[in-house]
């Protein structure tokens, strides 16, 4: 799991082939390295998962929720089709941007 | 120069000759016009012909007609020497073909300095002959170097098995080559994507990005990825591509093989007008984006826009080369008309071409034109050329599999090791026909293993996870308690159901989880979890919406679920 800073404010954290429950502590220390003063927009890139389960959904909720404070935008992008079905039926489609 | 002297008198071809000599000409006789026609014929480097006017057997005239007939490809200067005193024989001589007049008797500097001016215009035919040449030369091997690459659009651009009977499709380039590009792919899953772009211009500068982009299209569609993902492809290889100030517009769609709904991503396009099937009123679907080929990757916004439609719809997608159409006036045909055209419906694809043609009259094509009409209902494929119906979801729905069952027992040391799942997964994946719902069957058994396994076995409460400390607490209990497990487990049984194609049951995957523990109580969660915020509790709801059936069994100890390949 890399987090990469593309210059103005914006993050993106890339993600590894599965994201899943053995993912938690990974995708929390990664996610909490970026400078909150400094971040206006987090990417998750999942161009190279293909797989997650439900602790994915609640992974990416948290994310969200830690970013809230300082209004920086978290956005899902590069989904497979399979996985924005799987945020589609949780309604994930609505709490975030997913490209 | 080769000059030929033609006279009937003996001594009047003897003075010409002592004074073109003289001047270093090589000639030849001919004492009338028959043996001049034939000596021109013979010797296809004679440039020029004194003629006299009256011979025997033949006279000059006649034979200047003859040799115009027959060295018409040849640049043969014919003067004629004669007395200058009847005006109508000087026209009929120039009406056969001749170029000019030396007045007889000759006088030596008046000839000589007609000879040098013609000779002056026979330099120029030759080297105006030879441009020619050199025209025709490079005429040919353009078109033999276009012939060469419209086969290789035709075969890369045009690579498509099947078609799509929900497209209605017209595209004419306004030279050989398109700048527009529309091309449409199944899906494995029976749906089908649909790329229309225009590149900035048009003719094979515009078409040569076509290539690339088809091939991402091509790849993308046969691997089932989203819209936006190949549309982020696109860009990023068009970026890097194409010069500054040439980019792509474009609309990508892809349509569900139910036919409701449609994933639409579009740069720098005409809107999309959408027909519904009970209304006549039409509405538009705006480009929110920059056309592809602009934007840095880090620039580049993939949101898709995903469109829920009654089945009936009509969508049409056309490039500026229709509203753009300028008629002699100069006045164009418009986005107004286009949209009467399509409110009154009907064959709308064929109405706006015959339509358009009609307002062009007369003009040329300035630009190409594409127009394409997808209809929302289930999708139909036929195979290319032969016409006949196929099913190209067939392999995805119906995973031609001989039964089979596997079974496993996972003990606490199995349970310890963190991919299971993953395992099982990929093993699965490997069985024809199962690797197209390998990300399906994967969700399923990773759910119903980690509520046997958390809540099962290891007494896991979820509303732990309420909190993002708490839900890293949960993940800590769940290392700890699995490193002091003992003696439960958990068995899992997978069973391959052959379905029946003709009584339409597709084949189907049963799956039974079994914990030795608690087991998980399903009614305890509440099924309208998607709509909170809660990171945790929708595990079930995905479950439910990839199986046919999901029952608990022993107090929750025991999951069955169904998965039908469909």
């Amino acid at each position: 799991m890399k987090v990469e800073n593309r210059g103005n404010e914006k993050f993106v954290v890339l993600l590894e082939d599965v994201f899943d429950f053995k993912r938690v502590e990974d995708f929390r220390v990664a996610y909490q390295t970026i400078p909150l003063d400094k971040c206006k927009e987090v990417s998750i890139d999942f161009s190279h998962t293909r797989y997650i389960d439900s602790s994915a959904l609640g992974m990416l909720l948290n994310v969200k929720a830690y970013f809230k404070a300082s209004g920086a935008v978290v956005k899902i992008i590069s989904v497979n089709e399979q996985i924005r079905k799987i945020l589609t039926i949780s309604r994930f489609d609505q709490r975030f941007i997913i490209e | 120069m080769k000059i030929l002297i033609a006279d009937d008198h003996a001594y009047n071809r003897e003075l010409l000759l002592f004074i073109l000599e003289d001047q270093g000409h090589q000639c030849f006789e001919a004492e009338n016009g028959r043996v001049a026609c034939d000596l021109v014929a013979d010797n296809r480097d004679i440039q020029l012909v004194l003629m006299d006017v009256s011979m025997p057997v033949l006279d000059g005239i006649e034979a200047t007609r003859t040799i115009r007939a027959m060295a018409n490809d040849r640049l043969v200067t014919i003067i004629f020497v004669t007395a200058l005193d009847d005006p109508s024989i000087l026209v009929k001589c120039l009406d056969a073909g001749g170029d000019d007049f030396v007045p007889k008797p000759v006088n030596e500097s008046i000839l000589l300095s007609k000879l040098n001016a013609h000779a002056r215009n026979q330099a120029v035919y030759a080297s105006l002959k030879a441009a020619n040449a050199e025209l025709e030369y490079h005429q040919k091997l353009i078109d033999r170097e276009h012939r060469l690459v419209e086969h290789i659009f035709a075969n890369e651009v045009g690579a498509s098995e099947t078609q799509c009977e929900n497209i209605t499709a017209y595209t004419s380039p306004a030279s050989l080559f398109n700048g527009d590009l529309l091309i449409s792919a199944s899906s494995p899953t029976g749906g089908v994507y649909l790329l229309v772009g225009d590149f900035t211009g048009h003719g094979l500068s515009a078409a040569v990005g076509s290539l690339p982009v088809s091939g991402i299209f091509y790849e993308g569609a046969a691997k089932q990825e989203s819209v936006a993902t190949i549309a982020r492809a696109m860009n990023r290889r068009l970026h890097r591509l194409l010069p500054p100030g040439m980019f792509f517009c474009a609309a990508l769609m892809y349509l569900e093989p139910c036919g409701r709904q449609v994933q639409i991503w579009m740069g720098g396009m005409n809107d999309i007008v959408c027909r519904p099937a009970s209304t006549a009123n039409i509405h538009k679907l705006s480009s929110r984006y920059m056309p592809l080929g602009i934007l840095e990757d880090n620039e580049f916004v993939g949101q898709v826009e995903v469109l829920e439609v009654e089945e009936g719809t009509c969508l049409y997608i056309f490039t500026d080369g229709i509203n753009e159409a300028q008629n002699a006036c100069g006045e164009e045909f418009g986005l107004a008309r286009v949209d009467q055209t399509i409110a009154v419906g009907g064959n709308v694809v064929e109405t706006l071409v015959t339509q358009v043609h009609e307002f062009t009259a007369g003009c040329k094509q300035a630009d190409d034109v594409s127009l394409v009409e997808l209809l929302c209902c289930p999708v139909v494929h036929r195979m290319s050329g032969a016409g006949t119906l196929v099913d190209v979801g067939a392999d995805f729905r119906q995973a031609k599999s001989f039964p089979w069952q596997l079974t496993m027992r996972l003990s606490a040391a199995d349970l310890r090791s963190s991919d299971v799942v993953m395992q099982v997964g990929k093993f699965l994946g490997t069985i024809q026909g199962v690797e197209l719902h390998q990300d399906k069957i994967f969700t399923i058994i990773s759910e119903l293993y980690s509520n046997a396994l958390e809540h099962g076995v290891l007494r896991l409460q979820s509303e732990l996870k309420a909190t993002p400390d708490g839900f890293d607490e949960y993940y800590r209990l769940r290392e700890q308690r699995l490193a002091s497990l003992e003696r439960e487990f958990i068995a899992i049984e997978l069973e391959y159901l052959r379905g029946d194609s003709r009584a339409q049951v597709p084949n189907k995957l049963k799956i039974v989880v079994h914990d030795s523990g608690d087991g998980f109580d399903s009614g305890r969660v509440k099924s309208s979890q998607g709509d909170s915020d809660a990171p945790y509790g929708r595990g079930l709801e995905l479950l439910q919406c990839f199986c046919e059936s999901l029952t608990y069994r022993d107090s929750g100890r025991t999951a069955t679920a169904v998965y039908a390949f469909a």
